[in-house]
């Protein structure tokens, strides 16, 4: 869970592979994958598929550097084949091992031909992983003869003058002549494994490994019939709380914590609120899509002092982080020097300004004094942007991801990033979270306010957040943006930084908390601060362009890239 | 004090090779009748200036192009005085010329120029058509012919950079986007002289990279990127390296990013 360490050991295996695997597949099948290292070290781990993704091994000794890289990508790419074309399972009945084999390896061979067919390149990258000895035409054990044929099915230009490998080759062919078709493969499975058995050739079903090695076991295409794997029970078990379900264990987070407690002055009511617990701050109008009217005062938002907890690995983080902080800095501060304001007129400076040289020549040719302020120079800017981050502090942000991080780790480290970058430069910036339990409990927290200096207490409060509750976002921008108003710069910016979409406990209909938060975005944007969105949630781009619009959100495929990406989109947003 | 880049008036002799993708040859006929001004917005490279050089010739106007950046000031548009041995003289700046002249002037990515630039070019969209120069104590009537049209860059993510809505609402839009696939490789064929199926690879390869967009690419690429590596790839360069060259090193800097799109090369090279 130490946020450090995952930056500082070098990436290897799975880890490195699926930074790049991630927009290679979204790229060839135009939608998001998501990518998971399976459990295990064996050798004979094989990729799988299932309900969460595709998931690859860990690591494959037997491979380095760039036949590495191209086994992932071949592994990544059959993977990604099977959950667009395999959309259909077999029943299993009464098949034998041997049978389910060759089925499942037509399979194979039938979606390798339809993603052929788009990307040509895509059969020499899965034809090297078929060795020399692949075509033995001496061997005959069953393993070969499969072996054999999936090399004969997805290479049409080798030869193979076995009998059964043939018959194989022309039923197949026959059976997807018209269209492709997955059912047709399990007849003709069934007859080829007869006639293996047959052929006297011992199928043993225990000790049988898919080859080549970037093919996935295949399971998923099977009914439930088929028994799971010991591999795959262990792994789903473990793989369980990192699902993405926000429905299910939101409830149970309902213990409430001792909070401390500020009275703000701007205090209406305290009713709802236990007493002493909390302090109403605000009530915000919620849009309700259905009836097409905003409910007045629907939302009760209550502020909420961050507590306090041991920040030394916070400390100890942005110690670890200054050189890239610094990199930021100096960045930023080139930035504010390219942008020269009008040139304002000075007796001395940098350079000479042309209409004022002009001028001052006219007066002198027609007998005036020439006016002698005929330079410009670039001089230092008041503070022109003010940059709120807005935290989901839901409770998906503290689950751990498949490296153990968490979103919620990554938001820490992405803020105080850019904060402590910021810090250096003329633009002043905030932390601030939320989360909501019901339409009556939006809790805001001001982790750290413009005017405060990034210091001990501040840290110590994001030290101890934890994810909790839901997501009501429109009423936590409404209040954010309502405390932008007193922010005194030219420009002014919200980033929220979320994994998922807008919902609540109280709200059986999502996309109506998707609609208010629109109305709440567009609104403050009229207000003059823009909210731009920063989401993990690669399936998220329709809510998103919903709410946001086309050009203010940026979704990440890859959460380890928050801390860079966040930084990289101020820069960009700010220049 | 900075001079954006003018290229010189120039009256457009050789048609300049267009395929229109919708009916926007129509549609800018139409515009330029009214003489409405005309706003193009659509990614970088998908073949606006390349419309507009083909629409100055089809009209038979002179074209005079201003390249926008952060430093383009009113007075690089509209002129200003200068000195000479016999003392100041006035020099009109592109957008008076054209004016002045009846050409089409086209100032490309006007959103990168300074607000005040922006503004002044108000009079001249409105029934007005007339270009107010303060420091001549002059108003240039628009010659009937002029006609102006800018080109927006929607897709780039800048918040705090955007046309006022007083400016965008005084021009007609006309939205691209890259070309459809049939016709994108013809393009690209016509352009760069690759052949056909080549050019079909490239328009798969291009259709891919695009999906990127905002997942780690900031655009997709675009379909001059697509010609130089046709470009490249009929001088005689291996697909692959050529791809690399023209589509992948330019588009990003982030390792994972480069790798991926190779990987989409490969997966589509025959």
């Amino acid at each position: 869970m130490n946020p450090i360490s995952s930056t500082e050991l070098p990436r290897q295996g799975f880890d490195s592979a699926a930074g790049h695997l991630r927009p290679y597949l979204h790229g060839l099948w135009d939608q998001e994958f998501s990518l998971w290292p399976a459990v295990g070290d064996s050798p004979l781990q094989r990729p799988f598929i299932s309900e969460l993704g595709i998931h690859l091994p860990r690591q494959y000794a037997s491979h380095q550097g760039g036949a590495l890289r191209d086994l992932y990508r071949a592994a990544a790419a059959h993977a990604a084949a099977h959950c667009v074309f395999s959309t259909q399972q077999f029943e299993r009945k009464k098949l034998k091992p041997v049978q389910m084999a060759i089925i499942s390896l037509l399979e194979d061979a039938r979606i390798e031909q339809l993603a052929i067919q788009e990307m040509p390149g895509l059969r020499r990258l899965w034809r090297q992983f078929f060795s020399v000895h692949s075509a033995n035409e001496s061997n005959l054990t069953a393993n070969a003869l499969l072996l054999r044929l999936s090399l004969a099915l997805l290479d049409t230009s080798v030869e193979d003058t076995n009998p059964w490998i043939s018959k194989a080759r022309q039923l197949y062919r026959e059976s997807q002549q018209s269209l492709s078709d997955p059912q047709a493969l399990r007849d003709i499975g069934s007859l080829l494994g007869n006639d293996l058995g047959q052929m006297r050739l011992r199928f043993d079903a225990k000790s049988y490994v898919i080859e080549p090695v970037y093919r996935d076991d295949n399971l998923f295409l099977w009914d439930s019939d088929a028994p799971p794997e010991e591999t795959r029970t262990e792994l789903s078990a473990q793989a369980q709380p990192n699902e993405q379900d926000e429905t299910v264990p939101r409830m149970d987070n309902n213990a409430t914590q001792e909070l401390r407690v500020r009275t703000l002055p701007i205090a209406k009511t305290a009713e709802e609120a236990p007493a002493s617990a909390y302090t109403t701050v605000a009530r915000y109008d919620e849009w309700d899509d259905r009836i097409g009217l905003y409910r007045r005062q629907w939302c009760t938002l209550i502020e909420e002092i961050p507590q306090q907890a041991d920040s030394s690995h916070l400390t100890a983080m942005l110690a670890a982080q200054l050189k890239q902080s610094t990199r930021l800095a100096q960045l930023l501060q080139a930035r504010k020097q390219g942008q020269r304001q009008r040139p304002v007129r000075h007796t001395e400076g940098d350079d000479l300004e042309l209409d004022a040289m002009v001028k001052a020549q006219i007066a002198l040719r027609s007998g005036h004094d020439p006016d002698t302020a005929l330079f410009q120079r670039a001089h230092k800017q008041k503070p022109d942007l003010s940059v709120l981050v807005l935290m989901d502090l839901s409770v998906s942000t503290s689950r751990p991801t498949a490296d153990g991080t968490s979103m919620l780790d990554l938001m820490r480290r992405a803020s105080l990033l850019l904060g402590s970058a910021i810090e250096h430069s003329s633009d002043q910036w905030a932390i601030h979270g939320f989360r909501s339990n019901g339409r009556h409990q939006v809790h805001y927290l001001r982790l750290k306010e413009f005017n405060q200096p990034l210091d001990d207490q501040v840290l110590q409060g994001m030290a101890a957040l934890e994810g909790e509750w839901s997501t009501r976002m429109g009423a936590a921008i409404r209040h954010a943006s309502h405390l932008m108003r007193h922010a005194k710069t030219q420009q002014r910016l919200i980033l929220l930084l979320t994994d998922g979409e807008p919902h609540d406990i109280d709200m059986p209909w999502p996309t109506m908390l998707t609609k208010d938060a629109a109305r709440a975005v567009a609104q403050s944007t009229a207000e003059g601060t823009p909210v731009f969105c920063v989401s993990v949630d690669s399936a998220g781009d329709d809510y998103l362009k919903e709410i946001f619009g086309s050009h203010r959100y940026r979704v990440i495929d890859n959460l380890e890239q928050l801390p860079i990406t966040l930084s990289e989109l101020y820069l960009q947003l700010s220049a | 004090m900075q001079t954006a880049a003018v290229i010189p008036a120039t009256r457009v002799d050789r048609e300049p090779y267009y395929l229109p993708v919708h009916d926007e040859v129509a549609q800018f006929e139409a515009a330029y009748a009214a003489r409405l001004p005309v706003m193009i917005k659509g990614p970088t490279g998908c073949g606006k200036t390349r419309f507009i050089e083909h629409m100055a010739w089809r009209l038979s106007r002179q074209l005079i192009t201003v390249a926008c950046n952060e430093d383009t000031s009113a007075s690089d548009l509209i002129g200003r005085f200068l000195l000479n041995a016999e003392g100041t003289y006035w020099q009109d700046g592109p957008l008076t010329r054209a004016a002045r002249t009846g050409a089409i002037c086209y100032l490309d990515e006007i959103v990168e120029a300074r607000q005040d630039t922006v503004v002044a070019i108000h009079p001249l969209t409105d029934s007005r058509r007339s270009l107010p120069i303060d420091r001549r104590n002059e108003i240039v009537s628009a010659h009937t012919d002029f006609q102006l049209v800018i080109s927006y860059n929607p897709g780039y993510q800048r918040l705090l950079k955007d046309l006022k809505p007083s400016t965008k609402q005084r021009f007609v839009a006309i939205d691209f986007h890259y070309p459809l696939p049939e016709l994108e490789a013809e393009i690209i064929v016509h352009e760069s002289g690759v052949d056909s199926s080549m050019s079909k690879t490239l328009v798969e390869i291009g259709t891919r990279m695009r999906r990127l967009k905002g997942h780690g690419l900031d655009e997709g690429a675009s379909t001059r990127m697509l010609v130089y590596a046709g470009a490249l790839i009929a001088g005689g360069i291996a697909p692959e390296a050529a791809c690399r060259m023209a589509l992948v090193q330019p588009i990003s800097d982030d390792a994972d990013m480069l790798e991926a799109l190779s990987g989409i090369v490969q997966s589509c090279l025959r």
